[in-house]
């Protein structure tokens, strides 16, 4: 029915919403983001999908440790290994789950509420091969991850190709 | 004034979760009984970070450490260190009771630093 208004449309196919105390401090683990943990296993519930079938995703990197331990949560890397799997350029363009092609949060400023619109974005473009010197090639489904807070309340959103 | 004054944590009274004073309802249990503990401070240095950016209220200061303390009681805080020197993950802490800055409306701010032992 969509392709009645638009010849190349994207699904949003999964959604999953969780929250945790902003306390930081307060958690089990300083290192987990269990708001993360739970939401993105509702959406990748939802979609019928896993870690591995993403093609692409958009993290929140508000700063450097989130999108460290957001690879770990999200199901990419186990725990502890997501900051050596971007020095080894597994989250690269090319690489076995590029993160952020489009820059993440530093590089189009972070307009709070509007990030997470843009994340949704970026994966449309990406999955319609739009995405120019930063193409994912052969996109198919991607996976954002959006937070309110440092993680008290997070928001995964998974888009794919129909 | 000593040191260790106000340095007081409660108790659930239901499910034994230890907590910082200021919570009305149990973080884990969500009952609202406690039983007041009472503890020396003494804490290791979980993790810390330097603030180059600091908020109006501390910008006397260039700089300062933050850190993370975990008690020994196992009840964690976050609170300024009195130094940023030689700071090391694990090391041994202490609450040291001090002016923590001057807020916005002039007054001077009281509360605890952790200082490494």
């Amino acid at each position: 029915k969509a392709k009645k208004y638009i010849d190349d449309p994207v699904l949003i196919s999964g959604i999953g919403q969780a929250t945790d105390t902003h306390i930081v401090y307060e958690r089990e683990d300083i290192t987990v983001l269990n708001a993360l943990k739970l939401c993105s296993k509702q959406a990748y519930n939802m979609a019928h999908k896993n870690p591995e079938d993403m093609d692409v995703a958009e993290l929140h990197d508000a700063f450097e440790i989130l999108e460290a331990i957001e690879s770990e949560d999200i199901g990419f890397f186990p725990k502890g290994e997501g900051a050596k799997a971007a020095h080894e350029g597994l989250t690269q363009i090319g690489g076995k789950i590029p993160i952020n092609p489009s820059g993440g949060l530093k590089a189009r400023g972070h307009p709070l509420g509007a990030t997470g619109v843009a994340q949704v974005v970026e994966l449309a473009w990406q999955l319609r091969g739009e995405a120019g010197k930063r193409q994912v090639e052969g996109a198919e489904i991607g996976i954002t991850c959006n937070f309110g807070g440092f993680g008290n309340n997070i928001i995964s959103i998974i888009v794919e190709r129909m | 004034m000593t040191e260790e004054y106000k340095i007081n944590w409660k108790k659930c009274n239901k499910c034994g979760y230890k907590q910082y004073n200021s919570h009305l309802r149990c973080i884990k249990c969500k009952n609202d009984s406690f039983t007041s503990l009472k503890t020396s401070g003494l804490g290791k240095l979980l993790t810390y970070t330097i603030l180059k950016a600091p908020p109006m209220e501390f910008r006397d200061n260039n700089y300062y450490a933050l850190g993370v303390i975990k008690f020994e009681n196992g009840v964690r805080s976050l609170g300024q260190l009195t130094t940023t020197d030689n700071l090391e993950v694990g090391m041994d802490v202490k609450p040291i009771y001090m002016k923590i800055c001057d807020n916005l409306d002039g007054n001077e701010i009281y509360g605890y630093k952790y200082k490494p032992t």
